[in-house]
């Protein structure tokens, strides 16, 4: 007989699964050994068949496997072996020397004779999903332990940040106070001055005492600065709260459009009005409209006066450009960065100022707010 | 059927049984000692499986279950709640993991262990059962998966869905309390079938 015609269906079949198949008699003899197993643990059907399982594994002869194998053989349910607690049930090398993790089902088998029956051992090689699930799980610790540090680096920040402006609070408090001293003698000295050449030397120390004093306000304001978690503002509702005093009018056609943005949106409006009125010579009224698209929101805020030179576009988003403090727009451009919308100057000189917000998709609302 | 405390306590004692075994397969292979506190029995009808929520609450279960046919068919499920369920795997394990939180998913390394312990637990109880009823029944490999208990029973198939047997107990491990359940969901006849026996031994044990 070939050696082909003497393997039965049963070895034919098992050998042709991608798992490793065992099956073990009553007195946990290997009946069965397929080719995967063969392969995985490097011992041939031939070598295996007729030996005791327990004899050539030794390890598995103790109470947790014997118990578990014979209770499945006296008709009790199936057994599992987990590749945690069990990282090889049958110790198989890969070629690369490292152990290959298994995953045994050990279930009671009637083959041919239902008055003795058998148990199959099916093993598969889960090796490739354990060092998954192990560098999955060794990135998130990374992950969380740089979650930590950052979280424990953010508290020592805030704490300091805290103190700093406890500190600066005080100073610039004290300034001010002192500031208010010096404007208070530089009135009566004004009064006093006779000789004009004095008076605009007080002008002069008048006008370094404001710088000053305007500074420290600044200063104050861009405090605030991402202080209050960002939130939706009603674009109308912000423009209605500015007082034009009939100087300059606004009109706007933003009804129902909302943007996502620091607490202090409202300082952007007020200070480009300002700025409008300072700068915008001749204006007869500012319009303020809106363009939604699928890039964002455009809002075009215009005024119909000098306009800005082409050269100072940019500049004039810059600390300490212009006549007044010269922190204005600068204090604009960083409030509206927090929650990432930019604004620049795009009017043509002569006819007009023009500044445009584009905010991000997803930044903006169009209807109430909820 | 009417069930006397008789019947019930020699269920109790059944069960017991199982889970001793059960503790003893699990300590041998944690290496650490296992006690499982004698479970508390109760049993319900289909119409008061309802009752069973306001006993145990409603959330959601990680639950090993296994399916039997024979004289005796339904299913038996190893329940444990998801803080539990961490606790366990980590205790058997030895593993100090980083995420602590109880919320974490399962992985499929963590469900396969689960599977491994419910396994131990059900088939303990179950070698207890079938030794009473002295019949040989069919089972299908255990499986895991997460739901609330209502939609544990739902799982098994109406005709053997009329009784269910509901043994809870307590793990202690290294001084860790970890809480598991385990449900026994059978068909009217089953039941009938298990307490009859039960009868007859207990009828065994007077002679």
């Amino acid at each position: 007989m070939s050696q082909h015609g003497s393997r039965s269906v049963h070895t034919e079949f098992s050998d042709a699964l991608p798992v490793g198949i065992c099956v073990l008699d009553q007195e946990l003899t290997i009946v069965l050994w397929n080719r995967t197993l063969a392969e995985w643990s490097g011992h041939s059907d031939e070598e295996m068949i007729g030996k005791n399982l327990l004899d050539r594994y030794p390890a598995l002869n103790t109470p947790v496997y014997r118990t578990r194998i014979n209770q499945v053989l006296d008709g009790g349910p199936p057994a599992v072996f987990s590749s945690r607690l069990h990282k090889s049930f049958i110790p198989c090398k890969k070629s690369d020397g490292t152990m290959r993790v298994q995953q045994t089902s050990v279930i009671r088998y009637p083959r041919s004779d239902p008055d003795h029956p058998c148990v199959m051992i099916i093993i598969e090689d889960v090796t490739d999903l354990d060092h998954e699930i192990r560098s999955v799980r060794e990135m998130k610790d990374q992950a969380l332990l740089e979650v930590q540090e950052r979280k424990r680096a953010e508290e020592a920040l805030e704490k300091l940040n805290a103190k700093l402006n406890l500190l600066s609070g005080i100073t610039r408090h004290d300034i001010l106070n002192k500031i208010m001293v010096i404007d208070g003698f530089l009135g009566f000295a004004e009064e006093m001055a006779t000789d004009p050449t004095q008076a605009e030397y007080l002008g002069h120390v008048r006008a370094a005492a404001m710088v000053i004093q305007n500074i420290l306000i600044f200063n104050r304001q861009y405090e605030q600065l991402g202080i209050g978690n960002p939130s939706w503002f009603a674009i109308d509702s912000l423009i209605e709260e500015i007082d034009t005093e009939e100087r300059l009018p606004i009109h706007s056609s933003c009804e129902g459009i909302s943007i996502y943005a620091d607490p202090m949106l409202e300082k952007v409006f007020y200070n480009l009005y300002d700025n409008a009125l300072r700068y915008a010579e001749g204006a007869s009224r500012i319009e303020i409209t809106c363009h939604p698209s699928s890039s964002g929101l455009r809002i075009v805020w215009e005024d119909d006066g000098a306009g800005v030179p082409e050269d100072d576009k940019e500049e004039i988003f810059n600390r300490g450009f212009g006549k007044n403090t010269g922190m204005g727009l600068f204090l604009v451009r960083e409030i509206l960065a927090i929650t990432g919308i930019t604004i620049a100057e795009t009017g043509d000189e002569g006819k007009g100022a023009r500044f445009e917000l584009s905010v991000p998709e997803g930044e903006y609302r169009i209807g109430n707010l909820a | 059927m009417e069930i006397d405390p008789l019947d019930l306590d020699a269920i109790r004692e059944l069960v017991n049984i199982g889970v001793g075994k059960a503790a003893g397969i699990l300590s041998e292979m944690t290496g650490s000692r296992i006690e499982l506190t004698i479970p508390k029995l109760s049993i319900f009808s289909q119409e008061e499986s309802g009752q069973i929520i306001s006993l145990i609450g409603s959330e959601r279960y990680s639950a090993i279950s296994l399916n039997f046919k024979g004289a005796f068919s339904g299913m038996t499920y190893s329940i444990f709640p998801a803080e539990s369920a961490h606790i366990l795997i980590d205790a058997v394990t030895g593993e100090e993991p980083s995420d602590k939180s109880f919320d974490r998913p399962f992985s499929s390394i963590d469900t396969e262990t689960l599977k491994e312990v419910g396994n131990i637990l059900i088939n303990g109880v179950m070698g207890s059962i079938t030794n009473v009823l002295k019949s040989q029944l069919t089972y299908s490999l255990p499986t895991y998966c997460e739901a609330d208990i209502p939609a544990l029973i739902q799982n098994v198939s109406q005709e053997h869905r009329e009784a269910i047997l509901l043994a809870e107990t307590h793990m202690f491990i290294k001084s860790l309390d970890i809480e598991g359940k385990i449900l026994i969901i059978l068909g009217s006849e089953s039941f009938e079938t298990l307490i009859r026996r039960v009868r007859e031994i207990q009828g065994d044990k007077k002679l």
